[in-house]
C-alpha cells in the first residue's frame, strides 16, 4: 500500500521534471480513415485526404502534457507484413476500422488477429475505433462490435472500444483522454473492457 | 639466431614509425556485428542523436568498405534506420538518405520510406527536397513511379539549381534500371530546363534528353542542331553535344551524308575557340576520329593541340598527349610532330604524362630515329612505376612488328630491361613481348632465347622461368646449337625450386628427338639420372618417366637395326612426347590409381581400361591457351599447389573411386548387360547430408531408350545389417519416364558399399525434365557388433532423399567436331530452325561461374571461347551436342553471349539444330 503509493508521488515528481512521452501504432485496412485521424489528432481539424499512405506517416502530437509519437502505417496490403516492426515496444496499438465496409469486416479481423498473435508484441494494449460513425450503415454499437471481431476472445492484454467519426469529431477527445490517461497508469493485463458510446 | 638478433634491430624502428603517424583511423577495427548491434538505439523511445550520427557513420563506413550485409540483416537495420526520420535534425536526416540509398540494393520493402521521403520533397527545405528526390528514385519500383512522377515533373522546372539537377540526375536513374517509361513524358519540362539560367542544370537536361532520344536520330540531331545554334554555356553540355554529334557522324557512313553534317561538324570546329580548355580537347578528340576528314582539318587540329602541350595544368596536358597519341595510331604515315620536341616531356614530374609521350613517339616514331630514342629513354624508363614500364614495352612490342627489321636494336632495349630490377607483372610483359616476337620474326628468334636464357639464369618468379623452360623445350631443339641450351636447362635443375625443376626435366627430355645425335642423348640421358636423386617426388617421376621413354625408343632402334642388318640404322619415328594426350579423365584416373595404391595388391597390373574415358568437353575446357600460359599443362600434372589452379578438389578425389568401373559393373548384371554400353554417364550426386546414417550418391547412366540410376549405398551404423534395400522414386510429376526396372541390394553391411540399381524406360519423343522425389526402403536387423550376432527380427524401414533431377543434359552426348566445322554446322541448320532466347542467371556473378553452369546444364562441349576472364564483363561462347533419339542423334548448336550487368549474367542464346523442336526443347529447358 505505502510503495504504491511512494510510486505514485515518484512519477508526479517525474511528471513535473520530464516530458512524458508515449508511442503508438495506428493500423488497419487502406481507407479507414488512419491517416485522417492522426491529422485531426495532431491539428484538431478534419481533411479529407485520399491519398493513400506510401510506406508510414510520422506525427508527434502534443495533448496534456504528454507527447504522442504515431506511427500511423499504410493498410495496403503489400505493407502489412511490415506492421509489427513499428508496433514493437510502443505504449498501445491502435486499431482502426471503416465502420462502413461490411465485406471488408472478416480480412479486418483475420488482420488483427494476426498482428496480435505475434509473440513481441504480447501484453501491448489495443485500442479498437470503429471510425465513421457518421455514416448510415455503420457499425456503432460497441456490444456488436466486440461479438463481430470476437474481441473477448483477446485474453493477454488491455482491450479498448470506441466507436468514433473524425467527421464529426464523435468520441475523439474521449479518445484522447483514454491515451492520455493510460499512459499515466502502468499497463496491467487483466482484460478489462471499457466501452464508449 | 642470426633472425633473433634481427627482430631485435627491428622492433626500436617500428615503434618509431609508429609514433610518427599518430593519425590512426577512427574506424580501425570497425566490426560488423558490433555496429549492427550499435544500430539497435535507432529503436528507442528517445533518440540520442550524437549516438545515432555516430551508428550511422560507422555503419555507412562499413558498407561503402564493400561489406556484404546479407538480406535479412540489411532489412532489419533498414527498419530501425527507418524510425530516425521522427527527428528533423539535418546532419542526421542527410545520413538517413545516405544509409538508404546504400541499404536499398540489399535490404526488402525499402518501398516503406516513400511517404516520409515524399513529404520530405514536399518541404520548404531545398536541402531535403534534393536529397529525398535521388533516395526516393532509388527504392521506388515501376508501380509506384507513376504516384511520385508529379512531384519529379515539377521539380524539374524548379528554380533552385540543386532541386532541378537532383530531379534530372533520378530521372536519368530511373531510365537505366528501367523504370523510367514516365520519363519520356516530361520532354516539354527537360527542355525547359534546357533554359535555366545555371549551367550545371542545363548539363543535366541535355544529358536525360539525349539519353530519352539516343534511339532516335531524327530527334538528336534536330536536338543537337538547335543547341548548336543557340550556343550553350556550361562546358560539361557543350562535351555532351560534341560527343552526340560524333556519334551521329560516325552511323552515317557515306561522304554526301557528311556534308549533311556539315553544320555540326561547324560547330565542333568552334569549339577549338573555346574558353575552357575542356572543351577544346574534347572538340579536337572529335575531329581526329572523323572518318574521312580532310588531312587539313587534322593537321589545323594537330596544331592547336600541340600548343595546349605547354599548359600547366597536368590534366590538360596529358588530355593533349592523348590526342595526338590516338592521332598517331589513327594516321600513322603522318610526322604530326617532332620528336624532340618531347624531351621536356621526359622530365615531366607527372609519371602518366612521361609515359604517355614515349609511348606516342615509339608510335609515330620513324625507322631511322627509333635507335637514337630508345637510347635517350633507357634511363628515364629505369626511374618509372611498373605499370609505366609495362605500358611502353607494349608500345616497344607493336614498334617491332611495324619495323620487323630493326628487332635487333629494339630486343636490345627489351634485353636490359629485363635485366632491371622490377615486379612480376613488368616482367611479364617483358617475356610476353618476346614470345610473341619470337613467332612473329623467325630471324629473331636466336637472339629471344638467348636473352631468356640469361633471363632464367636470375628470375624469382618460378611461373615465369617454367614457361620459358617450356619454350626452350619447343624451340631449342630445332636451333643451331641445341648444346647450348641444354646447358641452360640443366643449370634450372641444379638451382631451382621443386616446380621449376620439374619443368626444367620435361624441358630437357624435348632435346630427345630424331634430330639429337647420339652424343646429346647419351649426354641428356646422364642428366636424368641425376635427376632420379631429387628430393621431389614430381621431379623424380618425371625423370623416371622420360627414361623409360628414352630406353623403349632405344630398344626399339636396336630391334630394327637387327632386322634391317647390313643397312643404314634408320632412325626411329618414335619422339618423345612430354605427355602424350591421354584419353582419359584426369581425376578419374588419379582416382583409381589413388584406389591401386591403397590396395597393395601390386601382382596384378593396373589396368587403365578401366578407366572411363574423358567427356571430351572436359577437356575442351582444360585446355589452355597457348599465348596467355603455355606452361599450365604442365602445371596441372604437377600437383604443386604454386598457383592455386591445380587440377583436383580434395571431395572429388575421395569420391572418385567408388565410380569406377562402372561400366564393367554394368556389364556383369545380366538385365542390365542386354542394354549395351551407356552413351553417357553423368557425374555423381550425393542424396544424402553428409555423416548422416546412410550415404546415397548417384550416377546416370544414359542409354538411347533409358536411362540407368547405379546408387552406392553406404551404411554407418555399426549395428545394423540392411535387407532387400531398394529405391523407390515418385515419377508422377514427370512425363514420359516409366520404372522398367528395380535392383535391390540384398545385403548391406557396415561400411561396405553395396550399388541399387533403377531402370527407367523414356517414351518415345520425350525428353522428360523435372525432379523426382525419391527414398530408400529396406529391411534393419539389429546386430551386435563385437560378436556379429544378428537379431533376425527385422522391421522395415524407410529413409527419404534428396530428389533425382533429370535435366536435358541426360539426353545430351558432347559434341566431338573440331572448330572448324561449327560454323559450317551453323549455316547448315539455317535461321529457320533458330531458337533464341535471353535469360538474366541472377545466380551467377561471374561469367566464368555462368559459362560453366550452363555447359553443365545442357551438356554439351564448348566449342570455342571455353576460356574467359573472371573479370570479363562481356563473352561469347559456341557450344555443341547431339541429343539423343531412338534411333540416332540430332546434333544441336549453340550461340551464348554473357553479359554482365549489375550482380547478374544475362545470357542470349541462340539455338539451331536439325529440328525446331529440338532447338525450342533446349532453350526452355534452361528456363
Amino acid at each position: 500500500m505505502l510503495s504504491s503509493i511512494w510510486e505514485q508521488l515518484l512519477s508526479w515528481l517525474k511528471s513535473l521534471f520530464f516530458e512524458q512521452e508515449m508511442e503508438l501504432a495506428v493500423l488497419g485496412l487502406q481507407n479507414a480513415g488512419k491517416t485522417t485521424l492522426v491529422n485531426l489528432f495532431a491539428t484538431g481539424t478534419f481533411t479529407e485526404d485520399r491519398i493513400p499512405t506510401v510506406g508510414f506517416n510520422l506525427r508527434k502530437v502534443r495533448k496534456g502534457g504528454v507527447t504522442l509519437k504515431v506511427w500511423d502505417l499504410g493498410g495496403q496490403q503489400r505493407f502489412r507484413s511490415m506492421w509489427e516492426r513499428y508496433c514493437r515496444g510502443v505504449n498501445v496499438i491502435v486499431f482502426v476500422l471503416d465502420a462502413v465496409d461490411k465485406e471488408r469486416f472478416h480480412t479486418a479481423k483475420l488482420e488483427l488477429l494476426e498482428i496480435l498473435q505475434r509473440p513481441s508484441l504480447a501484453n501491448i494494449p489495443l485500442l479498437f475505433l470503429a471510425n465513421k460513425s457518421d455514416l448510415p450503415g455503420a457499425l456503432v454499437n460497441p456490444q456488436e462490435i466486440i461479438q463481430t471481431f470476437d474481441l473477448k476472445s483477446i485474453k493477454d492484454r488491455e482491450v479498448a472500444v470506441y466507436s468514433v467519426s473524425a467527421k464529426n469529431r464523435t468520441n475523439i477527445d474521449t479518445v484522447l483522454r483514454w491515451l492520455i490517461v493510460h499512459n499515466k497508469k502502468p499497463a496491467n493485463v487483466n482484460n478489462q473492457m471499457s466501452n464508449g458510446v | 639466431m642470426a633472425t633473433l638478433s634481427l627482430g631485435k634491430d627491428d622492433l626500436p624502428t617500428i615503434k618509431l614509425k609508429s609514433e610518427d603517424d599518430l593519425v590512426v583511423s577512427p574506424f580501425l577495427g570497425i566490426e560488423k556485428g558490433a555496429v549492427l548491434q550499435e544500430c539497435r538505439i535507432f529503436n528507442d523511445l528517445h533518440l540520442k542523436l550524437r549516438k545515432c550520427v555516430d551508428a550511422l557513420v560507422r555503419l555507412l563506413y562499413l558498407v561503402g568498405q564493400g561489406e556484404k550485409l546479407s538480406s535479412s540483416e540489411a532489412t532489419e537495420v533498414f527498419f530501425s534506420i527507418t524510425k530516425l526520420f521522427q527527428s528533423n535534425e539535418p546532419t542526421l536526416r542527410r545520413l538517413v538518405y545516405l544509409s538508404i540509398k546504400e541499404l536499398a540494393g540489399a535490404a526488402d520493402e525499402v518501398i516503406i520510406v516513400t511517404n516520409c521521403l515524399m513529404k520530405d520533397v514536399n518541404s520548404r527545405e531545398d536541402m531535403y527536397r534534393a536529397n529525398a528526390t535521388r533516395v526516393l528514385c532509388r527504392i521506388t519500383d515501376s508501380q509506384m513511379v507513376s504516384q511520385i512522377e508529379r512531384y519529379l515533373k515539377q521539380e524539374i522546372v524548379d528554380r533552385n539549381p540543386v532541386v532541378a539537377s537532383a530531379a534530372l540526375v533520378s530521372g536519368q536513374h530511373l531510365l537505366l534500371h528501367n523504370k523510367g517509361d514516365v520519363v519520356r513524358r516530361w520532354i516539354s519540362e527537360i527542355t525547359q530546363a534546357l533554359e535555366h539560367p545555371s549551367p550545371m542544370v542545363q548539363y543535366h537536361a541535355l544529358a536525360l534528353l539525349y539519353q530519352i532520344r539516343q534511339h532516335d536520330r531524327l530527334a538528336v540531331s534536330k536536338l543537337v542542331q538547335g543547341l548548336a545554334r543557340s550556343g550553350i554555356r556550361s562546358a560539361f553540355a557543350c562535351c555532351l553535344l560534341i560527343r552526340c554529334i560524333l556519334r551521329i557522324i560516325g552511323e552515317t557512313s557515306s561522304n554526301e551524308n557528311i556534308n549533311e553534317y556539315r553544320p555540326f561538324f561547324e560547330f565542333i570546329e568552334s569549339c577549338l575557340r573555346h574558353p575552357s580548355d575542356m572543351v577544346v580537347c574534347e572538340a579536337a578528340r572529335a575531329i581526329i576520329s572523323v572518318p574521312g576528314i580532310s588531312r587539313e582539318e587534322v593537321k589545323k587540329t594537330v596544331t592547336i593541340v600541340n600548343s595546349h602541350l605547354l599548359r600547366r595544368s597536368s590534366v590538360v596536358r596529358h588530355a593533349a598527349l592523348r590526342i595526338l597519341n590516338k592521332a598517331t595510331y589513327l594516321y600513322p604515315n603522318q610526322q604530326w610532330f617532332d620528336p624532340f620536341d618531347f624531351e621536356d616531356f621526359l622530365h615531366d614530374k607527372n609519371r602518366a604524362i612521361t609515359t604517355l609521350a614515349i609511348a606516342t613517339v615509339l608510335r609515330g616514331a620513324r625507322e631511322q630515329t627509333i635507335e637514337g630514342f630508345l637510347k635517350k629513354i633507357q634511363s628515364k624508363f629505369m626511374e618509372l612505376p611498373d605499370e609505366f614500364r609495362v605500358q611502353i614495352v607494349e608500345a616497344v612490342h607493336s614498334l617491332v612488328l611495324k619495323y620487323p627489321n630493326s628487332y635487333y636494336s629494339l630486343l636490345n632495349f627489351l634485353g636490359s630491361s629485363l635485366r632491371e630490377e622490377g615486379g612480376f607483372d613488368f616482367k611479364r610483359a617483358v617475356v610476353d613481348a618476346y614470345f610473341s616476337l619470337l613467332n612473329e620474326i623467325p630471324q629473331s628468334k636466336e637472339i629471344c632465347l638467348t636473352h631468356l636464357c640469361e633471363f632464367i639464369e636470375d628470375c624469382e618468379h618460378p611461373f615465369l622461368s617454367a614457361r620459358i623452360l617450356h619454350l626452350l623445350g619447343q624451340e631449342g631443339p630445332k636451333m643451331s646449337q641445341p648444346g647450348k641450351y641444354i646447358r641452360y636447362i640443366y643449370n634450372r635443375i641444379i638451382l631451382e625450386n621443386a616446380a621449376v625443376r620439374a619443368a626444367a626435366v620435361s624441358s630437357l627430355a624435348r632435346f630427345l628427338d630424331e634430330n639429337s645425335t647420339s652424343k646429346t642423348r647419351k649426354a641428356i640421358v646422364v642428366l636424368l639420372k641425376q635427376c632420379l636423386h631429387d628430393s621431389d617426388d614430381e621431379v623424380r617421376d618425371r625423370a623416371s618417366y622420360f627414361l623409360h621413354q628414352c630406353q623403349r625408343i632405344t630398344d626399339e632402334e636396336n630391334s630394327l637395326i637387327k632386322i634391317d642388318e647390313g643397312e643404314e640404322p634408320v632412325s626411329s619415328p618414335t619422339t618423345i612426347k612430354e605427355f602424350p594426350h591421354l584419353p582419359y579423365s584426369l581425376p578419374e584416373l588419379e582416382g583409381n590409381l589413388v584406389d591401386y595404391l591403397k590396395r597393395e595388391d601390386f601382382n596384378e597390373e593396373f589396368n587403365v581400361v578401366n578407366v572411363p574415358k574423358a567427356e571430351k568437353g572436359f577437356e575442351a575446357a582444360e585446355q589452355i591457351p597457348m599465348t596467355s600460359v603455355p606452361v599450365k599443362a604442365e602445371e596441372a600434372n604437377m600437383n604443386t599447389d604454386n598457383w592455386g589452379n591445380v587440377s583436383l578438389a580434395p571431395s572429388q578425389v575421395k569420391e572418385m573411386p567408388s565410380w569406377r568401373d562402372s561400366n564393367s559393373r554394368l556389364s556383369e548384371i545380366e538385365e542390365l548387360a542386354s542394354l549395351g554400353i551407356p552413351l553417357k554417364t553423368s557425374s555423381s550426386v550425393e542424396l544424402t547430408e553428409p555423416e548422416t546414417e546412410y550415404n546415397v550418391t548417384y550416377v546416370k547412366h544414359t542409354y538411347r531408350q533409358c536411362i540407368v540410376l547405379e546408387f552406392i549405398i553406404v551404411s554407418t551404423l555399426e549395428d545394423q545389417i540392411l535387407e532387400n534395400v531398394h529405391i523407390i522414386t515418385d515419377l508422377s510429376s514427370i512425363e514420359g519416364l516409366q520404372l522398367v526396372k528395380n535392383i535391390p541390394v540384398s545385403l548391406l553391411k557396415y561400411g561396405s558399399p553395396q550399388h541399387a540399381f533403377v531402370v527407367l524406360q523414356r517414351l518415345e519423343g520425350f525428353y522428360p525434365i523435372g525432379d523426382a522425389p525419391c527414398e530408400v526402403r529396406y529391411v534393419v536387423k539389429e546386430m551386435i557388433p563385437s560378436t556379429g550376432e544378428v537379431d533376425e527380427r527385422g522391421f522395415d524401414e524407410e529413409y527419404k532423399l534428396e530428389d533425382l533431377s533429370f535435366g536435358i543434359s541426360d539426353y545430351m552426348v558432347p559434341l566431338q567436331q573440331s572448330n572448324a566445322r561449327f560454323k559450317d554446322i551453323w549455316d547448315k541448320f539455317g535461321s529457320q530452325n533458330e531458337v533464341r532466347e535471353t535469360f538474366a542467371l541472377s545466380m551467377h556473378q561471374s561469367i566464368p561461374s555462368a559459362l560453366n553452369a550452363v555447359r553443365d546444364f545442357l551438356g554439351m562441349t564448348v566449342v570455342e571461347g571455353a576460356q574467359v576472364s573472371p573479370y570479363a564483363t562481356q563473352h561469347v561462347s559456341l557450344f555443341g551436342g547431339s541429343l539423343v533419339t531412338e534411333a540416332d542423334f540430332i546434333l544441336v548448336v549453340c550461340y551464348a553471349e554473357f553479359v554482365k550487368e549489375n550482380e547478374a549474367v544475362i545470357l542470349n542464346l541462340t539455338v539451331r539444330s536439325e529440328d525446331l523442336n529440338v532447338s525450342e526443347l533446349v532453350c526452355s529447358a534452361i528456363a
